[in-house]
């Protein structure tokens, strides 16, 4: 289903079973990961395009995270500003295991452009000192004590979802807006 | 070796908005020196002067980034599809 709350900077489309269990999709054949083996397999397929052209291909991805052959997509509900990208960017969610069969999909709905990206050099770009958190303090004019005050909590929050590497990976909590 | 080169959309200024390339190069770095020749200008946003990946920049041949092959000499071969994009995208 897809879930497009206004209020929400990423637009998602989830099985409707994820909704009610934080990570739950964060799985390969059935079973959950581990955070390790998040680390070692999770990733996602990239596709850059306008929002309108997004919102189509969410529809027709749609019954493919229903069917659970996509594990969970998320995209932009519009170009971040800070990055200047100009264009919206979806996120096609699936373990590298089944990365092959998830990009047939996409090829058969249009994707040309093959980027896959493991979350965890997604991870080390929202670390501090990283590309992303750095870019991104940069654009809300913050002061050094300030900056000092989000490297330092979102470094917390890192270890306490990602540190136990047995533990059940539940996923990074979403913020709502950029 | 033809290969195709997919551009993504804030590169796409250089190359009079086409999204896809098609062009001869034996790897990664002696396409992004054919992109340049085509294309004036493009290399510098790619490479920085030391022909080294702008931390901004990810490549990716075949879906995987090249930093997790051969980096810039990674060997290209005759259909294979080269992008791109932005390091921020996908965050």
């Amino acid at each position: 289903m897809i879930i497009d709350d206004p209020q929400s900077f990423f637009i998602y489309v989830f099985h409707p079973d994820s909704l009610s269990d934080s990570g739950a999709y964060i799985a390969y054949q059935g079973n959950r990961l581990t955070n390790k083996e998040y680390m070692e397999h999770w990733g996602k397929w990239i596709v850059m395009d306008e929002r309108e052209n997004l919102d189509a291909l969410a529809k027709k991805l749609n019954p493919y995270v229903e069917s659970r052959h996509i594990p969970c997509i998320k995209y932009d509900r519009y170009p971040p500003p800070m990055f200047e990208l100009g264009v919206c960017v979806m996120s096609v969610f699936c373990d590298d295991r089944a990365r092959d069969e998830v990009w047939e999909i996409l090829s058969q709905h249009g994707v040309k452009m093959q980027v896959w990206i493991y979350d965890k050099f997604t991870i080390e770009m929202w670390q501090p000192g990283g590309a992303l958190l750095e870019t991104w303090i940069s654009s809300h004019d913050l002061d050094e004590h300030q900056a000092e005050e989000i490297r330092s909590d979102v470094q917390m929050r890192m270890n306490q979802t990602y540190g136990s590497e047995d533990d059940t990976c539940t996923g990074w909590t979403q913020c709502y807006l950029p | 070796m033809s290969v195709t080169v997919h551009i993504s959309a804030p590169l796409r200024r250089f190359t009079s908005g086409e999204s896809e390339v098609e062009m001869t190069a034996n790897n990664v770095l002696d396409c992004i020196d054919e992109l340049e020749a085509r294309f004036p200008g493009i290399r510098g946003n790619i490479l920085n002067e030391h022909s080294q990946r702008h931390k901004f920049v990810n490549i990716y041949l075949n879906g995987d980034d090249v930093r997790s092959l051969q980096g810039l000499s990674t060997t290209i071969r005759p259909g294979d599809e080269i992008s791109i994009v932005p390091a921020i995208a996908g965050g």
